[in-house]
């Protein structure tokens, strides 16, 4: 990137000349203006994001069935269980974090490129650009519930279509894509592609108009072929956005239990329930509420210190 | 506009081609369930778990859909204006409550400013579902059970849309901001004049995407609602499923229900996302 | 009115109050769940209610009921309550259905909201977990008042509706695990009807092989009900009568879970298959093991297909077979008001009372007078309720979180079990000792 012409870089947005210009400017606006732009996020963010949040963290403290005589106050009994590895509770809240682990690890990079490379393409001028736009990003417009079914349905090792076609095309077509491992882990990564490859594909093409078109076209005067130009003009313009969607991919995989709800049923033997799957049956079944919040307040930590990584990764490679 | 690809006219080379072709074959292999999906929703009951897999039906019958829409005791009309309704205020409520807090928070100077970005960042990685149950209380005790508003109000403030926004904020040059206030625009009017045209295309985008997470959620619906009327069209569809049976095409007829309007949507808004930036011209 | 009623009723005000008046968020989330310690304890002495003699003449009122009989279940249960309406003008019935996953994750919430159901429809084997937590309350009342009896409906379902002596619900239908064989297949290869003994099983699999079937029999990893069947059969029981101990990885344990995977390991049945119902309708599978839902659905989607039904076959030592069955119960949240109280229980008793044309939802009406109509007599699961069949009904026993339970331990072990993962004895081991760690929590949370 150090070799890009000096009009190639992007404008260095925290730079300090800038920020510090833009600061006297801003400043000599009303001090509450601030405040005003946030003011109405900041009440509804209140009451339902922060409150329920604060209550949540309160509850990981207490023993707290709904329906019981709370045992009150516990401490940190409820994380101090879920840390020692012993005991149902915390051998299967951990085997969630193992499956969600697996499932994040495998999907995110998948989830994260290639909507990058299929928003590049769809971002091209030719004909019937929109029917390729709509489809891509149809998948997306169906619900979990509906997706779930249909791929159930598709993936079924005995009366499936996939290998019933895999079948037909000469392939081995009695893989069990629901019911064994390592087999359900293609089926819940590669359906969750499939599903949400427009989202993250509609974010990137977002980003892709704020590239300048000048910088293109003085890569291009400068010589670089296409592949020179993705690496100094488009990917470090979009590295705010980049960054955004690494995150918010690794919340969203983190968050899954639809798929291995209503696709592999957590078959084999639970051996794909997720961690948020065991929180729901926790906190919605059992109403164990104490125990649920512990286990919610666990896993966003755990989330919050991958993001932190990203984080530094991200900074680590912006000075390469 | 091309991103990576040249745009101007070349003679086509046979990397070039095996390119498209490979593309084309990945589109129709992504393409095929989707197929499998409308054509079920044509098929009769009987068909639609056939073992010989058709992709056009034997026998193409709106059976499946009449069975949807033509069932006086399931309102599915109702259904959709309910859920356009919801829809369309959740995400006008939620795209304007991000454009705002977004803005202040990319680009004006406040004490705790990082504080409150750290915040609002922090919320997102408390699962979702553990929050249904504390939601429930708070929209009870606001009285908002069985309303709309419980559907609208309580998923607007989300930290989601704020930074998809603050990153798009960030990345637009500081200059253009600085020139704008040097000729005498107010905070708002360069906030309003510049950045909000500057910004248009992630606004589509969290447009759609909004939009979509309204029209979408189920969850949070079942949860809240209690009468027939006023479920919204996920939440209703599923009370067409029985406890273990699946039919299938009725099933798929009621996604392509709920699809197209999302579809034609995203396909309205995408002149918001794509064409119409060029003519905005301010870059860099 | 009671004192005891008054004084519940001016709670309930009292802590709606509280929350409505609450205005921060936090505040009234602390105070529901500072209140939610205020349920009844099972060991504690219930509130009485104002007596209920069969009849309702108050004012008009409305109650709302509860249930998960969505899809083809639903119009049967909308033309019973619309009946219901009908012969008891003072009373409006608001009827909410949702999916049962959904209505047992909300129903505690929204009844300690106020805002949840005054009748629900349950299933038999939750009562105990509702009625611990103080969400549902005891109907003795009703049924002393109506003189109701075990011999109105089945004794097992009766008494499966008791929990620490005191009943929770009134029995609206049950529904057992049937035996479905399509009648072509079995035809073709020398059978008249499906089997009936575990000699019989065995050479109706045989003869259907070589009719050129490959895999007659389909079993999936989900079928944990054929296991709950011949663990009955071979004489065992998930828990112990005192429901203090784990028993289902006894010897009757692994003999029923390993005859499930033998059944895959000979072939009789292909490995992975999670769709029978699907296999079966479109002619891969000759036979299958499935609940009553199944009637329905092959009315709905493959009408002419020729099957049979007939009783799950003794495999084991004696007839035995899952059951489960739909309970109508009352919340607390009824007897806040003493009108919709005495309502509730008028709705309850009616809707026991006419139960006959549920049959049409291919349910088993729990009421004796009901099983004698025709509605019911020319159903085909009629053949599923004779005195013989009735009989070998096996409900699951009463234990709050059993489903939680379940679902961690014997349905997983005969998942891997009959996946091929783990051999039967060892799946059960550890299936038992996470089932008695989750038995013991509840025994101490549940106090039972």
């Amino acid at each position: 990137m150090s070799s890009a012409a000096p009009s190639l870089s992007p404008p260095r947005r925290d730079s300090p000349v800038a920020a510090g210009g833009a600061r006297r400017h801003l400043r000599s606006g009303s001090p509450v203006t601030p405040y005003l732009f946030l003011g109405p996020f900041l009440i509804l963010f209140t009451v339902f994001v922060l409150a329920p949040i604060l209550v949540l963290a309160w509850s990981s403290t207490r023993q707290w069935i709904l329906g019981f005589d709370s045992g009150g106050f516990v401490g940190w009994a409820n994380y101090a269980s879920l840390l020692s590895g012993e005991g149902v509770l915390s051998e299967e809240f951990w085997r969630g974090m193992r499956v969600t682990a697996i499932f994040t690890v495998l999907s995110v990079p998948l989830l994260v490129t290639i909507p990058f490379a299929l928003a590049l393409l769809l971002n091209l001028r030719f004909r019937g650009r929109t029917v390729f736009r709509a489809l891509y990003f149809a998948p997306y417009v169906l619900g979990v519930a509906v997706v779930g079914v249909l791929w159930h349905f598709l993936l079924d090792a005995q009366v499936g279509p996939v290998n019933h076609l895999l079948g037909a095309l000469g392939l081995p077509d009695s893989i069990a894509w629901t019911t064994s491992l390592p087999a359900a882990w293609v089926s819940l990564v590669g359906v969750t592609v499939w599903w949400t490859v427009g989202f993250n594909a509609v974010i990137y093409l977002a980003a892709l108009q704020e590239v300048p078109a000048e910088l293109y076209e003085a890569a291009r005067v400068d010589g670089a072929g296409a592949w020179r130009r993705l690496w100094t003009v488009t990917i470090p313009h979009m590295h705010r956005v980049l960054q955004f969607v690494v995150v918010i991919t690794i919340i969203a995989s983190a968050n899954m239990y639809g798929q291995s709800a209503l696709i592999t049923n957590e078959q084999p033997g639970g051996a794909t329930r997720t961690a948020i799957g065991y929180i729901a049956q926790t906190g919605m079944q059992s109403y164990d509420i104490g125990m649920a919040s512990a286990m919610s307040m666990a896993l966003a930590l755990c989330l919050i210190l991958a993001s932190l990584l990203v984080n530094q990764l991200f900074r680590f490679v912006g000075k390469v | 506009m091309s991103a990576v690809l040249p745009t101007r006219r070349r003679p086509l080379q046979p990397r070039r081609i095996a390119l498209w072709v490979l593309i084309i074959a990945l589109t129709a292999v992504f393409a095929m369930p989707l197929l499998y999906m409308l054509s079920t929703a044509f098929k009769t009951p009987a068909e639609s778990v056939s073992p010989d897999f058709r992709i056009w039906p034997q026998e193409p019958t709106l059976g499946a859909f009449r069975q949807i829409l033509g069932d006086d005791s399931v309102p599915v009309l109702r259904w959709v204006g309910n859920s356009l309704l919801v829809a369309v205020a959740h995400s006008a409520l939620t795209v304007t409550l991000a454009v705002l807090a977004a803005y202040a928070l990319a680009r004006m100077e406040f004490r705790g400013r990082r504080l409150m970005m750290g915040a609002i960042l922090a919320t997102m990685f408390v699962p979702a579902v553990v929050m249904l149950i504390p939601h429930f209380l708070i929209v009870n005790s606001l009285g908002w059970l069985n309303s709309y508003a419980a559907l609208i109000i309580p998923g607007a403030a989300g930290a989601f849309g704020v930074f998809f926004l603050r990153q798009f904020f960030a990345g637009i040059p500081r200059e253009l901001e600085e020139a704008a206030i040097v000729d005498g625009c107010t905070q708002w009017s360069t906030f309003a004049r510049i950045m909000l045209p500057l910004a248009r295309p992630a606004i589509a985008t969290l447009v759609v995407l909004s939009f979509l997470s309204s029209w979408n959620d189920y969850l949070w619906p079942v949860y809240v609602l209690f009468s027939g009327d006023m479920q919204t069209l996920p939440s209703g569809l599923r009370l067409l499923q029985a406890e273990n049976t699946t039919r299938y095409d009725v099933m798929m007829a009621g996604a392509v229900i709920a699809s197209v309007p999302v579809l034609a949507l995203y396909v309205a808004a995408q002149r918001w996302i794509i064409e119409g930036v060029s003519t905005s011209g301010i870059k860099g | 009115m009671t004192p005891t009623t008054h004084s519940r009723h001016a709670r309930g005000i009292d802590r709606r109050h509280l929350l409505a008046g609450a205005g921060a968020a936090g505040t009234a989330l602390t105070a529901a769940a500072c209140s939610s310690g205020q349920s009844i304890g099972g060991s504690e002495e219930p509130p009485a209610a104002a007596p209920f003699f069969g009849t309702y003449d108050g004012p008009d009122v409305t109650i709302t009921f509860w249930n998960g009989f969505t899809g083809g279940d639903g119009p049967y249960m909308k033309q019973l309550v619309a009946d219901f309406t009908e012969a008891n003008p003072a009373i409006t019935v608001e009827q909410s259905s949702l999916e049962w996953p959904d209505l047992y994750s909300k129903v505690v919430t929204a009844t300690d909201a106020g805002s949840g159901p005054d009748v629900a429809a349950l299933h038999l084997d939750q009562l105990a977990s509702f009625a611990a937590r103080g969400t549902i309350i005891p109907l003795d009342d009703l049924t002393a008042s109506l003189d109701l009896t075990e011999s109105d409906f089945t004794p097992a379902v009766w008494q499966g509706g008791v929990f620490q002596d005191r009943r929770y619900g009134i029995p609206l239908d049950m529904f057992t695990l049937a035996q479905y064989w399509s009648a072509p297949m079995l035809a073709s290869a020398g059978l008249e009807s499906g089997p009936v003994t575990a000699g019989e099983f065995a050479t109706a699999t045989d003869s259907l092989r070589s009719s050129g079937v490959d895999h007659p029999f389909w079993i999936s990893p989900d079928n944990w009900q054929i296991f709950v069947s011949l663990l009955g059969q071979f004489g065992g029981t998930l828990y112990s009568e005192d429901r203090a101990t784990v028993t289902f990885g006894d010897e009757a344990g692994v003999k029923a879970l390993t005859w499930m995977c033998d059944l895959v390991s000979d072939g009789v049945s292909p490995s992975d298959a999670t769709d029978l119902a699907t296999a079966f309708k479109n002619g891969s599978s000759a036979m299958i093991h499935e609940l009553l839902w199944l009637i329905n659905d092959i009315a709905d989607t493959a009408e002419d297909m020729e099957y049979g039904i007939g009783p799950f076959p003794t495999i084991g030592d004696e007839p035995g077979v899952f059951a489960n069955s739909h309970h109508f119960a009352l919340t607390k949240q009824a007897d806040a008001d003493e009108d919709r109280g005495q309502a509730a229980r008028m709705f309850i008793s009616w809707m026991s009372e006419n139960s006959a044309t549920w049959a049409g939802s291919g349910n088993i009406p729990a009421r004796a007078s009901a099983r004698e109509d025709e509605a019911f007599t020319d159903g085909r699961q009629a053949a599923l309720a004779t005195d013989d069949v009735l009989d070998s009904y096996l409900f699951l026993q009463q234990v709050p979180g059993s489903r939680e339970i379940a679902a961690d331990s014997y349905q997983r072990a005969v998942s891997r079990a009959v996946l091929g993962e783990e051999e039967p004895e060892a799946a059960l081991a550890s299936a038992v000792t996470t089932a008695q760690e989750m038995l013991d929590r509840n025994r101490e949370l549940y106090d039972f």
